[in-house]
């Protein structure tokens, strides 16, 4: 008989050990499911949370996206007239401004397909895993 | 229940352990050396202890402390002991064999202690107004859904 028999008092051929006090909750059948029930909810809020950002987010890069590709484009189209206007003549500008100005304006483009790649596009996924292992 | 009014614990669920602890029980897991045994209790003057199979499942330990409350109850008015067997916890109704064997006659009235005590008719009758699912029973009396069915059944309300 170990900790508690002596106080307990019971027949000793009967009992091989005595154990810790029962409490209420090692008798709470439903314990665990609440605690599952619990953590299923906390994360159906999380992933519900984490779509609609999603889904904000989503909508505003395509928005942005939509907005950058018509200014490239309307910025290729006046560069292509500008090239052309010059090749032709009609258009008389000094050689080291021509150059200078069909130089920054594609440097322009690269920067701003840079800005789309690399802010239109973020890493999302590992931060909700983050968010998932917290809970 | 008017033990479980004295002790203002009529409402769900109802927790064994709270009522046994203010009825001045000690209540302990413990190993028993015949695995047959679930459950014990044992007074010594005023003192009464009881002892569950501490490898057994919550619901079986909660069922089995109610077992044990009603031997206290019914049956252990002076010093002495009495071990529950597994079996005796499936014992429902006195059938007419048990009239001459006093222990199993005992051990089905601690059943329908136990029973009673987890899952009192009032209480199951409100709850049961507007729902006929057992499961959901169950978990609102923190009972198996096994002994749901068995009470329920048992009161005709299935």
């Amino acid at each position: 008989m170990s900790r508690g028999a002596e106080s307990i008092q019971l027949s000793k051929d009967k009992v091989a050990s005595v154990g810790e006090p029962v409490s209420s909750d090692d008798i709470d059948t439903y314990r665990q499911l609440r605690e599952i029930e619990d953590r299923s909810y906390q994360l159906r809020a999380v992933v519900g949370a984490w779509e609609t950002q999603q889904t904000q987010e989503r909508m505003l890069r395509r928005s942005y996206a939509g907005w950058l590709l018509l200014l490239l484009f309307l910025q290729v189209i006046v560069i292509n007239i500008v090239f052309f206007l010059i090749g032709l003549k009609y258009l008389i500008v000094e050689e080291w401004l021509a150059k200078t100005f069909i130089i920054a304006v594609f440097a322009e483009i690269a920067a701003m397909t840079l800005v789309v790649v690399r802010y239109l596009f973020p890493k999302g996924a590992s931060d909700f895993r983050d968010i998932l292992e917290k809970l | 229940m008017e033990v479980l009014q004295k002790h203002g614990l009529f409402s769900l669920p109802v927790d064994p352990v709270v009522l046994a602890n203010r009825e001045g029980i000690k209540v302990h897991n413990a190993k028993f050396s015949d695995d047959s045994i679930s459950g014990m209790v044992a007074r010594r003057g005023d003192n009464v202890s009881m002892l569950v199979d501490q490898s057994d499942p919550p619901y079986r330990k909660r069922f089995s402390i109610a077992h044990e409350l009603g031997h206290h109850f019914l049956h252990l008015a002076g010093d002495g002991e009495i071990v529950t067997k597994r079996v005796d916890l499936f014992r429902e109704s006195i059938k007419p064999e048990y009239e001459a064997d006093e222990g199993k006659r005992k051990e089905v009235e601690a059943n329908q202690f136990a029973a009673a005590l987890l899952m009192p008719e009032v209480l199951l009758k409100e709850a049961w107004q507007g729902r006929t699912c057992i499961r959901e029973m169950a978990r609102l009396f923190n009972v198996s859904e096994e002994a749901m069915g068995i009470r329920l059944s048992s009161l005709r309300m299935l």
